[in-house]
């Protein structure tokens, strides 16, 4: 018979043509209307013109064409319910009349967008900077399937390199990632015969990493596998910046020979523009080229991994499969591998994590959120200020028929309507301010993928922020507003219940609510204001502006033996400290501030009580460091060059380490062992005599000083090397004398990132600087905010009194008790307000403590300063408008409606 | 014989005005409901204008489009014509008003 007709499938389509078709109406709905109007006249025209051509009057014509027509004004209906889209119809009224409304109050408006858009650009440009930092991908295709793999300690969860055996085994293992490569970072010293030497940051990578990474070179080819062969010709490719900037973009380098520490290379190649890795690295090795590349040693731990998942896998199944391939390698090889596992996370957030785990960003996004619940309270109070106005038009609204979702409904629509409007505004700041964020942080050297721009994502959040926004400060006063009805306003004698006992008791609780974050966030801002201080003034120990230091770049296959290394430095001091060179000059492993070797510790004379001993940290320096630094050593001596003869190996320590350590007797000649904190492994079992005490200097980014053992340059390896020097010109010519002194004693040797202590200083208290500006900023806001509240909430207050002041002035009452009269509901929530915030300034105090640096509790005295500061304001905010009610004339008052 | 003046049954108004432009090529909505009154025959009374909320939900499925003319009496008029996907849907509508009729049909008679 038939075949079926499957009319679903036939009408599914028309379907979503009707949707659209309905949703161009609303654009075009009068077109549409006219449209008819026009079709039903012409087609009453031709059946009236029938009717009389069969011989009707006029008049009679017309009405028998109406007749057959039927009934217009039906037809009308059904046409315009098959246009448009009726709930959109409903909301385009209320949204016409909240427009109406808003815009008739401009100053009310104005004011509430004003303070909302506030607290919405705080946040967005919170949150434009942190999506920018860590929630970016590696910009290659399919960036958000690159992992990042390293090796880590399985009980402590301490992240370490992984050898190049490890790594091979992981790659042919794992089924869950479609390729693998490994990379270890490296600078390099760039030249030439024609240009003077640059130190670039690059990289030694497996010569399938590009292909992991999915990045083709612009220009020539890529590495092979040949290009890691014993005895291949030595290769590098080169990024596009350094390719333009130092080689004016001269595509005959291809195939050309350049010396990379030392050592000619030959460039087969120039990656596309913007690309760099793994952070801003622009020049590139094949691993086999690398010094002493052990390829078969597990311990060789110096290289992390980059794996691209397959479409399929999961990130937790990646690492389920990765835990298992570790594990089995740790059972094979116990003595390298105990206790050795695998770390995977997506890339990008192994060098930048996102929050919560960074708990800068977490804590800036909380402040940020703080002040937005403080605007919408702001914003809450001002509604509920004006809602006494509305009382009589929802009352009407509501005997009329309204129900009181649909009176919710169109109160909240005016709300987002403020708040969109708002975030708008605030958008327009976020964005000046993520200008001036982006320029400042140009100095930090942030990875290259970092940017901070408003991608889909911020836009996003900044509409659900409006929405949330809307509902926070909308919905308690459309809530109350509904309650009202007829008989409430009746009573009232028409003047409306809201403004009412209930209204002023929602406005005193959230006048107190929006003290108390105030207070909280001021004194936040206070405590990491001055411990950012703190760790300034600490470094002031040294003359920072008189000391500079830089990092050094040695070609490792140059100076492989300790005797050749000891050389080094020894040139490099001397060279830098001739006559017309530098006051003093030093060589250590380590600047100050920022770096430093974490250690076990052991006491010659103290038996350990626990399993491990207490961790230390350590640099390693040459004699003349406490010289050139300007340290006058409290006990003791320096370390002198025969300090690292075998047997002889002498320690200074500071001052820190002896009152945590040797609080008791004279350290001089005790004896102390440093041992590898991971497997307790004492490198050589060296035990150090200590010989002398240094005043304490920081060495770590974030904290006060610790304590510390200078070791003598040369007995362990060091990863790093660093010259710091005492000079008396400026930057800009010390580091040009710095960088052409270490050129003179050998070319391939490269001084990078020269700078003065004092900057040194500023940039290793970066994160505490910002948060604690940042915070101090959002507090500054806080209170302008809380102040404007404050006395729009008070001056309409007033307002609202008008004719009980004029009664009460007209009974005789006193100024002071109106006074009193007017402000005791309002300075009483303000007081609680300010005790709430008090308290929770000692909690903040204590979240905040080892959440950025180590902290004290914030001191009385500033806790006092803030309480202060804000019965100023409260006082202040309330001045104004008490004082127009003082002056009230009684009969004008009494009048007043 | 039904009774003269009975409601076009729901739902069929459509399938004529489609049929009417298949058959007849592009016509304005005067000239759509004076063809189905002619076929019609008194047998169904049809306000004339429920056709054009008929013509529009058409228009919004995409089965007829439409334009401005000029009607034989020189007045600009909206003239209807029906499309490509009309007529596709002409031809599953018909065949399913032709089962539903027979079914139907075979209903009736089993159960006279």
């Amino acid at each position: 018979m038939y075949a079926p007709v499957d009319y679903q499938q036939v009408a599914t389509v028309p379907q979503l043509r009707v949707v659209i078709s309905r949703f161009l109406d609303l654009l075009f709905r009068r077109r549409r209307a006219e449209r008819l109007d026009e079709e039903i006249a012409a087609h009453l025209a031709a059946l009236a013109q029938e009717f009389e051509d069969q011989g009707m009057s006029a008049h009679a014509a017309a009405l028998e064409a109406r007749r057959t027509f039927g009934n217009v004004d039906s037809v009308r209906m059904l046409h315009r319910e098959q246009r448009g889209l009726p709930m959109v119809d409903r909301w385009s009224v209320d949204l016409r009349a909240a427009t109406r409304l808003l815009t008739r109050e401009k100053a009310f408006t104005t004011g509430v967008v004003l303070v909302l858009a506030l607290g919405l650009a705080v946040n967005t440009t919170i949150f434009t900077i942190v999506n920018g930092m860590t929630w970016r991908t590696l910009p290659v295709p399919g960036g958000d399937h690159i992992m990042h793999l390293s090796s880590q300690s399985v009980q402590e969860r301490t992240g370490m390199y992984t050898s190049f055996a490890d790594f091979n085994d992981w790659r042919s293992a794992s089924t869950t990632f479609s390729e693998m490569g490994a990379y270890a970072t490296a600078a390099m010293n760039v030249g030439d015969s024609e240009r003077p030497a640059d130190r670039l940051a690059g990289a030694f990578v497996s010569t399938n990493l590009f292909r992991v990474l999915q990045v083709q070179p612009a220009l020539g080819r890529e590495f092979t596998e040949d290009d890691a062969r014993p005895g291949a010709e030595p290769v590098a490719l080169l990024g596009h910046h350094i390719w333009s900037a130092r080689y004016g973009a001269d595509p005959s380098l291809i195939g050309r020979a350049i010396r990379i520490g030392g050592e000619p290379v030959t460039i087969i190649g120039v990656m596309p523009a913007g690309f760099q890795f793994p952070l801003r690295g622009d020049v590139w090795q094949p691993i086999a080229q690398m010094p002493s590349f052990d390829p078969l040693t597990r311990d060789a731990r110096r290289f992390d991994a980059v794996g691209r998942l397959t479409p399929k896998a999961t990130l937790d199944a990646a690492r389920a499969e990765m835990t298992a391939i570790a594990a089995s390698i740790a059972q094979q090889h116990p003595a390298s591998n105990f206790d050795v596992g695998v770390r995977i996370v997506p890339f990008t957030h192994a060098f930048v994590a996102p929050p919560p785990e960074a708990q800068e960003p977490l804590l800036m996004m909380i402040a940020a959120a703080v002040v937005l619940l403080i605007a919408c309270a702001n914003g809450a109070s001002l509604l509920l200020a004006r809602a006494n106005q509305r009382a009589r038009e929802m009352t009407l609204r509501a005997t009329l028929g309204a129900s009181r979702a649909r009176i919710v409904q169109q109160l909240l629509l005016e709300a987002l309507l403020m708040s969109t409007a708002a975030g708008a505004l605030g958008l327009v700041i976020s964005l000046v301010a993520v200008q001036f964020f982006a320029r400042e942080a140009v100095d930090l050297n942030l990875p290259y993928w970092i940017a901070f721009e408003f991608d889909a994502r911020v836009f996003a959040y900044v509409a659900v922020a409006c929405l949330g926004t809307a509902i926070a400060f909308g919905l308690l006063p459309a809530w109350q507003l509904s309650r009202s009805n007829a008989q409430d306003i009746l009573k009232d004698g028409g003047r409306g219940i809201i403004g009412g006992r209930r209204g002023r008791r929602w406005a005193s609780v959230l006048l107190a609510g929006e003290i108390a974050l105030t207070v909280m966030l001021l004194a936040a801002g206070a405590l990491l204001l001055r411990m950012s201080a703190t760790l300034g003034h600490d470094d002031e120990v040294i003359d920072l502006d008189r000391l500079f230091a830089a990092q050094l770049a040695v070609p490792v296959s140059k100076y492989a033996a300790p005797a050749q290394q000891r050389a080094l430095h020894r040139s490099l001091e001397e060279q830098l400290t001739r006559p017309e060179g530098f006051a003093a000059a030093t060589v250590s492993s380590a600047r100050p501030f920022v770096d430093s070797t974490t250690w076990e510790l052991r006491l010659a004379d103290k038996p350990l009580t626990t399993e491990r001993g207490p961790s230390v940290q350590s640099i390693a320096i040459s004699p003349s460091y406490f010289h050139t630094l300007g340290l006058p050593l409290l006990r003791g001596r320096g370390l002198l060059d025969g300090d690292s003869a075998p047997g002889r190996e002498a320690v200074v320590v500071n001052d820190h380490f002896v009152q945590s350590h040797m609080p008791d007797g004279d350290p001089i000649g005790r004896r102390i062992q440093l041992r590898e904190p991971r497997n307790g492994e004492a490198r050589g079992s060296l035990w150090y005599t200590i010989v002398g005490v240094s005043p304490s200097v920081r060495q770590r980014p974030l904290s006060r000083p610790a304590p510390l053992v200078y070791v003598p340059l040369g007995l362990h390896e060091t990863r790093t090397l660093a010259i710091t020097v005492r000079a008396s010109g400026d930057a800009t010519s010390t580091a040009t004398a710095l960088r052409d002194g270490v050129r003179a004693v050998d070319a391939d040797v490269a001084a990078y990132a020269i700078m003065s202590l004092r900057k040194l200083s500023a940039l290793s208290r970066w994160t505490a600087r910002l948060v604690s500006v940042v915070l101090v900023i959002f507090a500054g806001i806080a209170v302008v905010l809380s102040a404007a509240g404050l006395y729009g909430v008070t001056s309409y207050g007033f307002a609202q009194r008008t004719s009980e002041i004029g009664l009460r002035v007209a009974v005789g009452a006193r100024h002071s008790q109106i006074a009193w009269t007017l402000l005791r509901s309002t300075l009483t929530s303000a007081m609680i307000g300010l005790a709430l915030g008090l308290g929770g300034a000692f909690v903040a105090s204590q979240v905040l403590r080892g959440a950025i640096v180590q902290s004290e509790t914030p001191e009385l005295a500033v806790l006092g300063g803030i309480a202060l500061l804000l019965v100023v304001i409260v006082v202040a905010a309330c001045f104004v408008p008490t004082r127009r009610a003082m002056r009230l004339d009684p009969v004008t008052a009494l009048r007043h409606e | 014989m039904p009774p003269a003046g009975a409601e076009v049954p729901y739902g069929t108004l459509d399938l004529m005005v489609l049929k009417t432009l298949a058959s007849m090529g592009p016509l304005h909505g005067f000239g759509i409901a004076r063809r189905i009154e002619q076929i019609a025959d008194g047998w169904f009374a049809l306000n004339q204008g429920t056709i054009y909320p008929a013509l529009l939900r058409l228009e919004q499925k995409g089965w007829i489009a439409s334009e401005w003319g000029t009607s034989e009496n020189n007045r600009r008029a909206r003239y209807y014509s029906i499309t490509r996907a009309g007529r596709k849907q002409l031809a599953t509508e018909t065949e399913l008003w032709t089962r539903t009729v027979q079914m139907v049909n075979r209903l009736l008679e089993n159960e006279s």
